[in-house]
């Protein structure tokens, strides 16, 4: 009897405690689901039915744990770059969209005042963590396998630089697509990988990331937001 | 050949272009009043204007009362996020207010639904599915039993409907 009520007790409290954070990961991850899906219809269904449906997401990141930070930044990357099907759609049939760059603010990272007053220059080694960090069980690989940050150097434009530093200020991710004729001339944003090993010519488009308030600011020149997602 | 059936075929044949025509002014009535629904009204500079009326003139809001309210002059103690969320909040719309003195100073900057008021730092973006608008007003501040001249800076985010 004593027993039984221990383990109904023991039961209720760990639903409690976890039935929020779980349903949390499950209604994002339908949110995200529904973008992708949305994005296979509107690109690859012949019809090109429905409207793209992507929400975008407002994190405040409050840890001061820096592997932490970098693997929720990383993570939000992650997310945004799977739901438009890192890059494979035609999106020209997408509707709505308006060159030469076209972004789609997927999330928007914010730090609590303690982290900004813990790190006021940022968090460096990002790039070390993206290259060090495995993907598994959702992909085979690292994040930096998987995900698009490099960038031309601007100095150099066969030199590619890698995303190494988050901004604590703010850091918002967001998708972008770049008509083929820009690609030369904007270079904050971190293009697929698979670009830089392929045929630039036969590509009337380039899919990629934008990271940081100041390269968004910088490169998109239309800029589309979602709902909060849920 | 009966003459009934006669005049009933005349009139048939008769009736084909009435029939027609109809259906084209049909079509065009209805082409009129497809248009005419499924066009885009932009409210977002009435609900910007809504706005402002409403943290003006809502007693609810941050003017200063006592018997009645006083839409120019702002009482720093309702000068508040969580008072002003309750007065004024739309989940597409997203507000800062700074509260200066004349000089420029900061006196007290509040931001209601930040995650709409996160997107203030792309309104510069050619295009976009937002609206920002700026406004700067010239009021009073009411503090312990005084007034001042303050200047209060309103930025607005409106996100538009899908």
């Amino acid at each position: 009897m004593v027993v039984g009520l221990l383990i109904a007790l023991a039961t209720g409290v760990i639903l409690i405690l976890f039935t929020g954070g779980f349903s949390d990961i499950l209604s994002k991850g339908a949110d995200r689901n529904a973008c992708r899906n949305s994005v296979v219809l509107k690109a690859f269904n012949p019809t090109k039915i429905g409207e793209l449906n992507c929400r975008t997401n407002y994190v405040e990141i409050n840890t001061l744990d820096q592997q932490e930070i970098m693997r929720k930044v990383a993570e939000e990357a992650y997310w945004c770059w799977w739901q438009f099907k890192e890059g494979e759609a035609d999106f020209k049939s997408l509707g709505g969209f308006e060159g030469p760059v076209w972004c789609f603010l997927c999330s928007d990272i914010q730090f609590s005042d303690n982290v900004k007053e813990k790190y006021p220059d940022g968090i460096e080694g990002f790039d070390t963590f993206l290259q060090e960090t495995t993907l598994k069980p959702k992909y085979n690989g690292n994040y930096a396998d998987y995900l698009p940050i490099k960038y031309l150097s601007p100095e150099d434009p066969t030199y590619l630089e890698t995303l190494s530093t988050i901004s604590t200020e703010k850091m918002p991710i967001a998708f972008a697509i770049v008509e083929s004729k820009q690609f030369a001339a904007k270079k904050g944003i971190a293009y697929d990988p698979a670009i830089y090993t392929s045929n630039f010519e036969a590509k009337h488009y380039f899919y990629g990331m934008v990271y940081g308030t100041e390269n968004i600011q910088s490169m998109c020149n239309t800029l589309r937001v979602g709902e909060p997602l849920s | 050949m009966k003459k009934g059936s006669v005049i009933l075929g005349e009139e048939t044949i008769k009736m084909l272009p009435r029939i027609f025509l109809a259906g084209f002014v049909l079509f065009f009535i209805f082409l009129i009043l497809g248009v005419y629904l499924a066009r885009d009204v932009r409210t977002e500079e009435l609900e910007h204007s809504l706005l402002i009326k409403r943290l003006f003139y809502d007693q609810n809001c941050f003017s200063f009362t006592d018997e009645r309210s006083y839409p120019g002059i702002i009482d720093l103690n309702k000068f508040q996020e969580e008072r002003l969320e309750k007065c004024a909040f739309k989940e597409k719309i997203g507000y800062r207010l700074d509260l200066k003195e004349m000089n420029g100073d900061s006196i007290k900057s509040v931001e209601v639904n930040k995650k709409i008021t996160a997107l203030l730092d792309f309104c510069d973006t050619q295009k976009k599915n937002f609206q920002c608008y700026q406004d700067r007003n010239f009021v009073l501040v009411e503090e312990q039993g005084e007034r001042r001249n303050a200047l209060l800076d309103i930025f607005v985010v409106i996100r538009d409907e899908a």
